[in-house]
């Protein structure tokens, strides 16, 4: 059988509801006092939104200023041309006119075919006929003309005789002169050039969208099976939304996996097709179509780059827009992020919009490690109580400084929340706006970011067993931990981590399996795909999960005029930097120290005497070491525990050989 | 030269005036029966009798008008032939 292609015409749809049973709807009544009086009918605002808002008003100017200014230089340098055009036009329209004025006097029009066909039959009989009626019907129109130039007359020697000014005259003349070059121009030839070049516009049909998914190649092999519920294609936000099912048992995902090839069919650029799974069955697609392409569609104005934004974490802070423009938010409060994604996917910045919520509350603490070395945050180190850029030493051990600080401030601030509760302020045991603003409370929010965290994580493993217990208790305690990384595998970012973090932001990676690390087992399957992107074009596009509805969202991206307006207002609510540098607690070789305490002729030296000697000799680091803990730590680098002779006694202690030896060992390793 | 050049323009005034009548008022009064459609009777009681000359309408049709009908008619003759023929 033949699909016809009214069966699956855009009007037609099959109604499938259940007939049995009796009426259920109630019957309509006459609206009461009640009815009205109660009605919450949103009030359309007198003045429009646009005029409302001194921000709104000013840009509303600046931009008439400007298309005004831009229009009239235009076409001030184009005004020779027009003079010409204008000397070309004007004698024409005219004769044009003065030629149709007497056209028209004369009733050239009236039956003007039927006698000329007379005139073609030699038919003299019936041409005077229908003279005769052209005669009748224009018999006044002579009189009218002469009554129109008359009244002209009388109005030009009446403006004469009021003493109308050289520059009336002139205007009359020009304004004629105008006018009568615009009756002369060709139809499709006007006198002045476009002074704007509007951007390209695309309409989305059902027969485009058909087509397109027929070529794809996935299963659907004839248009007639792709069915459009209604309403059918219609636009939402700068663009049009069309919502198909699939026939039988393909799903959208395979849509999703070859968005280039629908972008492709439709004849479009990549980053104007944004294919979803639709809502109501996994066959059905939310495919969603930009009159223009997103990178050149711009981005909304972001919220935060007021010049009096303030935010809270408590709150929903935008911090990128979905495919439709639409602005979408985050509470950062009893949030952690994982933010993925290859390298030119716009993780940075991804992170750096949340850290500008951050940083514009007032009351939030940021500190901000970057192993990445490039300076991604420099500008934002001024209000950090700690900031590490790096991939050295120093600064991958400051990182671990920071977790370490967080893992502490987990156990202070449960001991302050407890009291908190205990007085009433925190009825969840969870830190409160009120809390949060207390000065001295200590439990102010401390928003903590590690950006290309896997470098951390390869040179510290104890840090990674840190920052998941941070994650797991921080939450409610107001520590918030953003961590951005290329890859979320087995060694570089445990999966215990990316377990406990629930916010998960998966910018463009390469495949299936990276997908699935950033956005948990089977995302990709669900149709979460965030291979779709392209790192570079669609920089700062990501799928998000764990934040309200999943799905597409690019981040803001402000220009660095912008950036730096954003930081200087963080700057000035802030005041001065919000918390206090962590400890820097300098790593020390303990092997090295215990060779160097060793006194000139011992052999040996036993643990408590060792422990007491690192002490004095650098007292931030081994105050309080025991015997046992020297003892341990010396055993992981081969230094054996041993007798030592003090006086007569034997005690167990390290030796100078196997210290020595330790110490070579390790040299020859690391070469 | 010049009166040459001024004898070509006011012959194609003239011309153009001439095709313009052409079209506007294509009948001009015929000059056996002065426009009247009929001869003028001998005697007063005899009832005079029509012009044949402009079949009693009293209007014939201008030379250049009736020149271009013609033309008109031999191409479209030649036009219809011409499609039968293909």
């Amino acid at each position: 059988m033949t699909t016809l292609p009214i069966e699956y015409d855009d009007e037609r749809h099959v109604i499938e509801a259940d007939k049995v049973g009796g009426a259920v709807d109630p019957a309509d009544r006459r609206t009461t006092f009640a009815d009205v009086v109660t009605r919450t009918d949103a009030r359309r605002p007198i003045v429009p939104a646009a005029l409302r808002n001194p921000d709104a008003r000013r840009a509303l100017v600046r931009w008439s200023a400007g298309y005004g200014g831009h229009t009239a230089l235009y076409h001030l340098t184009r005004s020779p041309k027009y003079a010409a055009k204008v000397a070309v036009y004007a004698p024409r329209g005219a004769w044009r006119v003065s030629a149709s004025v007497i056209w028209w006097a004369v009733g050239g029009r009236e039956n003007f075919q039927l006698r000329q066909e007379a005139a073609s039959k030699n038919d003299p009989h019936t041409w005077q006929q229908l003279d005769r009626r052209r005669e009748k019907a224009s018999a006044a129109r002579w009189w009218v003309v002469g009554a129109g130039l008359v009244l002209l007359l009388a109005v030009v020697v009446g403006a004469g005789l009021a003493g109308m000014p050289p520059v009336g005259w002139y205007a009359a003349v020009v304004g004629l002169v105008l006018l009568a070059a615009h009756y002369g121009r060709p139809a499709d030839r006007p006198i002045v050039d476009r002074v704007t070049t509007k951007a390209a516009f695309t309409k989305l049909t059902g027969e485009m969208v058909r087509a397109a998914v027929v070529a794809l190649g996935i299963g659907v092999k004839e248009p007639g099976q792709i069915t459009f519920p209604p309403p059918g294609i219609h636009k939402d936000g700068p663009g049009w939304l069309a919502r198909f099912n699939l026939p039988g048992a393909i799903v959208a995902t395979k849509v999703l996996e070859s968005r280039d090839g629908l972008a492709a069919a439709l004849r479009l650029p990549v980053d104007q097709v944004w294919p979803e799974v639709g809502p109501d069955h996994p066959g059905q697609v939310d495919l969603w179509v930009g009159y223009q392409p997103s990178s050149k569609m711009g981005q909304p104005r972001w919220a935060l780059a007021g010049d009096t934004a303030r935010t809270s974490i408590f709150e929903p802070q935008p911090f990128g827009t979905d495919a439709r423009q639409r602005p979408v938010s985050t509470v950062l409060f009893e949030r952690n992020v994982l933010i993925g994604g290859q390298p030119g996917s716009g993780k940075s910045y991804a992170a750096r919009t949340l850290a500008t919520i951050a940083a514009l509350d007032p009351t939030c603490e940021l500190k901000i490690a970057e192993f990445k070395g490039t300076g991604d945050f420099l500008d934002m180190a001024p209000l950090c109580s700690t900031y590490a850029c790096g991939v050295d030493d120093e600064a991958l051990s400051t990182g671990r400084d920071v977790i370490a600080w967080a893992l502490a401030e987990c156990e202070r601030r449960g001991e302050r929340i407890k009291r908190a509760r205990e007085r009433g302020e925190a009825p969840l045991g969870k830190v409160t706006p009120e809390l949060a603003a207390k000065r001295g409370s200590g439990l102010h929010p401390v928003f903590i970011l590690l950006d290309e965290v896997h470098e951390l994580f390869l040179a510290y493993p104890d840090a990674a067993d840190m920052a998941e217990r941070v994650a797991k208790r921080g939450r409610a305690l107001g520590i918030i931990l953003v961590l951005a990384t290329q890859i979320a595998d087995r060694d570089s970012v445990p999966p215990n981590i990316t377990r406990c973090v629930v916010t998960r932001w998966c910018l463009s990676v390469g495949g299936q399996v990276e997908n699935d690390m950033i956005l948990g087992t089977g995302a990709y399957k669900r149709g979460l795909t965030a291979t779709v992107y392209q790192p570079g074009v669609d920089a700062g596009w990501g799928v998000i999960t764990g934040n309200g509805k999943a799905g597409s969202v690019r981040s803001f991206f402000p220009d660095p005029k912008t950036a730096a307006a954003i930081v200087a207002r963080a700057a000035q609510l802030r005041g001065q930097v919000i918390g206090e540098d962590v400890e820097r607690v300098e790593a020390r070789d303990m092997l090295a120290d215990a060779r160097a305490v060793l006194r000139p002729g011992e052999a040996g030296v036993p643990w408590a005497v060792l422990a007491e000697r690192l002490a004095e000799l650098a007292p931030d680091m081994y105050t309080g070491i025991t015997a046992d803990m020297v003892r341990e730590s010396l055993a992981r680098y081969g230094v054996d525990s041993m007798d030592v002779k003090v006086g007569r006694k034997n005690l167990k202690g390290a030796r100078r050989t196997s210290l020595e030896a330790a110490q070579q060992r390790r040299e020859i390793e690391a070469e | 030269m010049r009166g040459t050049i001024t004898a070509t323009g006011i012959l194609l005034v003239v011309l153009l005036a001439y095709a313009g009548s052409c079209i506007i008022r294509p009948f001009r009064d015929c000059w056996l029966c002065d426009g009247r459609g009929h001869h003028r009777s001998k005697r007063k009681s005899k009832l005079s009798r029509p012009c044949r000359w402009c079949k009693a309408s009293g209007k014939r049709l201008r030379f250049g008008r009736r020149l271009w009908n013609r033309v008109r008619r031999v191409h479209r003759d030649a036009a219809a032939g011409a499609r039968i023929a293909r």
